[in-house]
């Protein structure tokens, strides 16, 4: 009997936690219970809704967070419009489901983001023919699937990564800069490649180490490369890993080795949260406009316009990447760099500069880059 | 720059005590335990939840070192708890770990959130990390020097509760009972000692150990917690635990070496070998360790049969 009532509790402490996230996820400041309670016969009946997945969770100062400030401010402009977010977590197992779940789900239309999302729609949407699907930052081949409910909006991280590379190769002395990666993967390296095209355009005899931690949840590991780039005596980190990050960056406080974020601007996060020393480290973050991707996707869902079945590249010029000019960068990158950082923008956004992809990029190509700038 | 040269290195060994210190704390939590016939996959959860509790204690009372207590309480509070459900309340010990490592992932982002409005870490709470000691005299010596001094302050406990842990299985009654209470339960209800009294003592410094490694990951590693900052820790504590038989020597000794494949595959990366190869180096040493373990047992098994016979 004792067991049975110790196993209840047991279940009841593992699952309350989970409710209690659960219940803070719907965005508007209700409570789940609440908007249940309001029900049907509320006065937003004839709202639109929509279902976010957070294949991760929110408050990661980075990617996930800059894509639910779009949502924010979605729901802010439209008055109709409500956005329940769902987050999953890292477990990669539940991921599908969710989306699946979210499907099902009596709303107007799903949003996913993250490159792991790509592979998950291309074989939840065909089952879910009317429901509509907007995928940012991963896409589906719409030549061999029934995809056609789905739009799908990458961002040129390349192009972005170009500039880092660039800032990163003008303002280090000792031409030696180093990357700190989640994993060796196509969506990671296709940071590294722009990140070194973009150094060697500025800077021919530039080095470049990159490293890649193999996990995006372990900030103590992602500290322990960033003391390695440091010790390798690079002047320059560019980091996207997600929450391992978090440790570089924290090592490149220590060792004043200026660094740049990744995804949104993570200076602005440290100094929101008072930390100015870590926010002067950041000397700028290659800006994925998730955000705004999001919020120009369901802006042309709801006028009609969107265009389903199609791919669409957010590069420079139609505002999905950039640099995040924030104080600190205006305080301390030299003017000289900053002129020539909004000339290469411009170059690229004329199309006179060809940048590579590691999408599709064989694994000889990449380790031929990689070599080429090798210490 | 060629292999060698990047890992003979002062830098390279500094940074393999400061890879293995949380591990070394954990492994000895996990050896005490299963000295005492205790198998504490809760090292894991343990170690989590204290590192909230260190970054919670530092950050509300404005000084370090109750984050330290913070932690080392909850570490033994959580031990304990592991203790009385498998002891008092008879549920199935690897369950009652299995239950409270997951609690300790989704307790811990729950509270985090409570407090902080935050699911991702507490950067916004400053809660400051514990201070690197520079030691006197060594600090001087060249190379010396660069190894071993400048570590933080609990990277020299680790070394110290070492020892202690040592002494205090081998040398003192308790030890003594704890040890008994793993290999020969009976004999120690025959001799009018409580066993479970031992087991809960036994726990009880384990929880100490873990709770001390998990304020290491959250205010010696970083200064902020961040959710499921451990990453595997106290499940790598376990195996060493296995491959050093536990024996605390032993045992700290593997952790070191699982350590130090650790440190190897950051600091390689750097150079032109293939990044995949290199993450699988502390992989590989665990194998390589318990095939090698698992040898060495077998002969000695074998060994013994012959004496008997």
């Amino acid at each position: 009997m004792k067991k049975v009532v110790v196993c209840a509790l047991a279940l009841m402490l593992l699952v309350l936690p989970l409710t209690g996230c659960g219940g803070e996820k719907t965005n508007d400041g209700q409570s789940q219970s609440q908007a249940e309670a309001n029900g049907t016969k509320d006065a937003k009946e004839d709202a639109t809704k929509a279902i976010i997945v957070i294949n991760g969770n929110l408050g990661d100062r980075t990617f996930f967070d800059a894509a639910y400030s779009g949502v924010t401010r979605l729901m802010e402009d439209y008055d109709n419009l409500e956005i329940k977010a769902i987050e999953t977590g890292g477990d990669t197992a539940k991921w599908e489901p969710a989306v699946a779940d979210a499907a099902e789900e009596d709303v107007d239309f799903v949003i996913c983001i993250s490159p792991a999302m790509g592979d998950i729609l291309q074989e939840v949407a065909p089952q879910y023919p009317d429901q509509k699907f907007l995928l940012l930052d991963a896409e589906v081949d719409y030549s061999t699937g029934d995809v056609d409910n789905v739009y799908c909006a990458t961002f040129a991280q390349n192009e972005g990564s170009f500039l880092a590379g660039a800032l990163a190769g003008m303002i280090s002395e000792n031409n030696k800069i180093g990357f700190v990666g989640g994993m060796d993967t196509p969506s990671i390296n296709d940071f590294l490649v722009g990140y070194i095209e973009g150094a060697q355009y500025v800077n021919p005899q530039i080095k470049v180490v990159p490293t890649y931690i193999g996990d995006y949840y372990d900030p103590a590991k992602g500290k322990e490369f960033g003391l390695v780039l440091a010790d390798q005596g690079v002047e320059v980190i560019f980091g996207a890993a997600s929450e391992s990050g978090l440790g570089a960056i924290e090592a490149s406080k220590e060792r004043k080795v200026p660094f740049i974020g990744v995804d949104s601007d993570q200076s602005q996060y440290f100094a929101d949260d008072g930390d100015a020393e870590t926010a002067e480290i950041i000397v700028s973050s290659m800006m994925k406009y998730v955000g705004e991707g999001i919020y120009q996707a369901v802006s042309m869902e709801l006028e009609g316009t969107c265009p389903y079945g199609t791919h669409v590249v957010l590069g420079i010029a139609e505002g999905g990447v950039g640099l995040a000019k924030n104080d600190v960068y205006n305080r301390l990158v030299p003017d000289e760099v900053k002129s020539r950082i909004e000339e290469i923008e411009r170059e690229i956004i004329d199309g006179k500069i060809e940048i590579s992809s590691a999408i599709g990029m064989s694994q000889s190509d990449l380790d031929a880059l990689r070599s080429s700038v090798a210490p | 720059m060629n292999f060698w040269e990047y890992v003979f290195t002062p830098s390279f060994a500094y940074s393999v005590i400061r890879v293995s210190t949380p591990l070394v704390l954990a492994t000895l939590g996990v050896v005490i335990t299963s000295k005492a016939g205790i198998t504490n996959i809760g090292m894991e959860g343990v170690m989590l939840t204290s590192a909230l509790a260190a970054v919670f204690g530092s950050a509300f009372s404005g000084n370090i070192w109750v984050g330290l207590l913070a932690a080392i309480l909850c570490g033994i509070a959580a031990s304990l708890l592991l203790g009385y459900l498998s002891m008092q309340l008879k549920v199935d010990g690897a369950l009652a770990c299995i239950v409270f490592n997951n609690m300790a992932i989704g307790g811990t982002v729950f509270a985090m959130y409570t407090v902080t409005q935050d699911k991702g870490n507490t950067i916004s709470l400053h809660s400051g990390s514990l201070p690197q000691i520079q030691i006197p005299i060594l600090k001087e010596i060249p190379v010396l020097g660069e190894i071993f001094s400048n570590h933080n302050v609990l990277s020299y406990a680790a070394l110290l509760l070492t020892v202690v842990i040592c002494v205090l299985l081998s040398k003192t009654a308790l030890g003594l009972r704890i040890q008994a209470a793993g290999e020969a339960p009976q004999a120690l209800s025959s001799v009018g000692v409580d066993l479970k009294t031992v087991r809960y003592t036994a726990l009880g410094i384990s929880g100490l150990l873990g709770g001390i490694g998990g304020a290491f990951m959250s205010m010696g590693y970083v200064s902020w917690f961040s959710r499921d900052m451990v990453a595997g820790r106290g499940f790598i504590a376990l195996a060493a635990d296995a491959m050093g038989n536990s024996n605390p020597v032993g045992a700290v000794l593997s952790a070191m070496l699982f350590a130090m494949a650790e440190a190897l595959s950051f600091t390689l990366q750097t150079t032109s070998i293939p990044p995949e190869l290199v993450q699988m180096l502390p992989y590989l040493v665990t194998i390589i360790g318990l095939i090698t373990y698992s040898i060495k047992k077998s002969r000695s098994r074998s060994g013994k049969s012959i004496v008997s016979n």
